[in-house]
């Protein structure tokens, strides 16, 4: 009988997590065996001696040698939400357009994984999405090639950004004000949204993109769950790729992942100044927090509302209670599960804040720690099924295993000019962060849970 | 099996789809790398279908073929695992990223005598009978429960000198 305090028995008793194999894995498997078995043959045939030998086999049906596994549906495990960059140019240019074409079994060659072109020379990923385990995702991000005044390209990988190929992307141009767009997102291969300011939305994995309705204003931010996506949809007066700056007023919208057609959420409406990266949404819960105010709801429908805290500690960027907050302060969101959420306050200056966190979903919140760490804060991300935390920022990336203890993390070659602009994990030990610089060329991974991080090029 | 003796792509692709998984899973628990992991789970699965006509059991040899090389895994980061322990114990309050079961067990099992050790990762934790890995380790059914029964025994005491 197993004894519960005993880890060893803990530890025999955690179920394995599946790991599904990356695209393409058993074709380089079986060529590499086929080598071998020609090698091995080769060898034999130049020996002295051949041996003929009879095997008795016993014949076995190939199904009682496959374990019963469950199935492992696709789901969105990470997309980034940087903040808009400077602008490099005001071009119109429409980003390139190709036509898709089909293989034997109809689906287009250029959806998100199914293009054998390289990718278009010189992007500069301004956001990334990963669906499948982390394995299959698409960034997009602003090049030259083609197009001397800049146009807008989407790369897609099916390996976790080893090797790129070129994806379809939105007939539009890089953000530029109110129109343009400059972020992605995949709910899973197929069903994908391009935005910032502008939203556009395909439904066969990038292949074809059409225009979204009944939105009225910029879109700024845009998170995907559950089979629904929702938008923050704001008046804004930043111009050019500033196109989230200024922004006055903000209302949610959300849709079907089946339809193009956006309507507002009841309640999450409002003046605030919210950013990207304000929204988010695990399976059970929605935030979204705009300015100084938070607010909440159901990923699944419904009205949303602006968060009452109780009682106790009140963040210091939270305005809760008659508090105002101090000018400049601003926070990072990471929900974790279903009730749980990381809230890192920083003030203008950066080079740190304080971190809270809430186990009832935003009622009520406990001071964690202060976060030293140097730079402005970016984006705040938890690896699924640990506890880690990862801090992205203007200076480089930091991790904490317990909330309390951060740590720089080391990135292979030279640091991009300007930090990260967005940290996102895909799974325990998996993670992707999007330099700041718009002159980077490449997103950076992790496999090992942030401790190390190296560049991936777009090429 | 016949169609696999005869080196029909299609069942063994549908072996792959089937035994990766869990098979990469389980070397992922084992060295807390996904790449490392896809490493290995390719790398048997290369070996198992260079020398696909003489095997009866797919599923064993894959498994072997895995602890072996996880084994080597093992012995080659063995300094990195002693650097990373001198590191760590010389920043006290520096918190452990796993939980004690995921890294302080696999570095005791990492640390079991290599026939204790193959026959504890094939039987608890790959999931195979006393009776299969006795087969797949071409030892006694008697010794292996007796193998396995002192890698517990040495894996709970080692356990207990650290608590």
């Amino acid at each position: 009988m197993s004894d519960p305090f005993d880890p060893v028995d803990q530890w025999l008793g955690t179920d394995i997590e599946l790991l599904p194999p990356q695209p393409g894995a058993f074709e380089r498997v079986h060529r590499r065996a086929k080598r071998r078995k020609t090698i091995m043959a080769v060898s034999t045939a130049a020996g002295v001696a051949v041996v003929i030998a009879a095997a008795v086999v016993v014949p076995q049906a190939i199904s009682s040698l496959l374990p019963n596994h469950g199935g492992n549906p696709e789901r969105v495990v990470a997309s980034s939400t940087k903040t808009p960059r400077p602008s490099r140019s005001n071009s119109t240019s429409p980003a390139p357009r190709h036509r898709p074409r089909k293989n034997r079994s109809g689906a287009p060659l250029l959806a998100i994984t199914g293009s054998t072109q390289p990718p278009t020379p010189g992007i500069a990923p301004s956001s990334v999405t990963f669906v499948n385990e982390g394995t299959v995702g698409a960034v997009i991000g602003e090049t030259t090639s083609g197009c001397s005044l800049g146009c807008e390209a989407i790369a897609a990988t099916a390996d976790y950004g080893r090797t790129w190929t070129k994806a379809d992307a939105p007939l539009a141009t890089p953000p530029d004000g109110s129109s343009g767009v400059s972020q992605i997102r995949f709910l899973e291969r197929t069903n994908g949204w391009a935005y910032g300011p502008g939203l556009y939305v395909t439904h066969d994995g990038g292949a074809t993109w059409a225009k979204a309705t009944g939105v009225r204003g910029r879109v700024i931010d845009l998170a995907t769950v559950n089979g629904s996506a929702y938008a923050v949809v704001a008046s804004c007066t930043g111009t050019g790729s500033d196109y989230a700056a200024g922004c006055t007023r903000f209302a949610l919208y959300t849709s079907p992942f089946t339809s193009d057609d956006f309507q507002p959420v009841p309640g999450a409406a409002g003046r605030g100044q919210e950013e990207p990266g304000g929204l988010q949404l695990t399976r059970q819960n929605g935030y979204l927090l705009a300015g100084n105010v938070l607010y909440t709801g159901s990923p699944d429908g419904g009205s949303w509302q602006a968060t009452t805290i109780s009682s106790g500690t009140v963040p210091a960027c939270l305005a809760a209670n008659g508090r105002g907050v101090a000018p400049g302060e601003s926070g990072l969101l990471a929900p974790l599960g279903a009730s749980d959420l990381y809230l890192l306050c920083q003030p203008a200056g950066g080079g740190g804040g304080s971190l809270y966190t809430s186990t009832d979903s935003s009622a009520t919140w406990q001071f964690v720690g202060h976060v030293k760490a140097r730079g402005f804060g970016t984006s705040l991300a938890i690896a699924p099924g640990s506890r880690r935390l990862v801090l992205a920022t203007t200076a480089g990336i930091y991790y904490s295993s317990d909330a309390r203890r951060w740590l720089r993390a080391s990135l292979s070659g030279k640091a991009p000019a300007r930090g990260f602009g967005y940290v996102g994990m895909t799974t325990r030990n998996k993670g992707v962060a999007v330099p700041a610089s718009t002159s980077s060329t490449a997103i950076y991974v992790t496999t090992n849970g942030g401790r190390t991080w190296r560049p991936r090029p777009i090429a | 099996m016949a169609r696999l003796r005869t080196g029909d792509r299609e069942a063994a692709e549908e072996l792959f789809n089937a035994c990766y998984p869990r098979l990469a899973g389980w070397c992922r628990r084992l060295v807390d790398d996904d790449e490392t992991a896809h490493e290995i789970a390719s790398e048997a699965f290369t070996r198992l279908l260079s020398r696909w006509s003489g095997l009866d059991n797919p599923q064993s040899y894959l498994y072997m073929i895995a602890t072996n090389l996880i084994r080597d895994h093992w012995r080659k980061t063995s300094r990195e695992r002693r650097a990373l322990k001198t590191m760590t114990a010389a920043v006290p309050g520096e918190p452990a990223w796993h939980q004690v079961q995921d890294v302080d067990v696999r570095a005791l099992i990492a640390e079991l005598p290599p026939r204790l050790r193959s026959a504890f990762l094939l039987h608890y934790y790959a999931g195979f009978g006393v009776k299969e890995v006795a087969s797949m380790l071409g030892r006694p059914e008697g010794t292996v429960k007796a193998d396995l029964h002192h890698a517990r025994a040495k894996l709970k005491a080692a356990v207990g000198e650290r608590a």
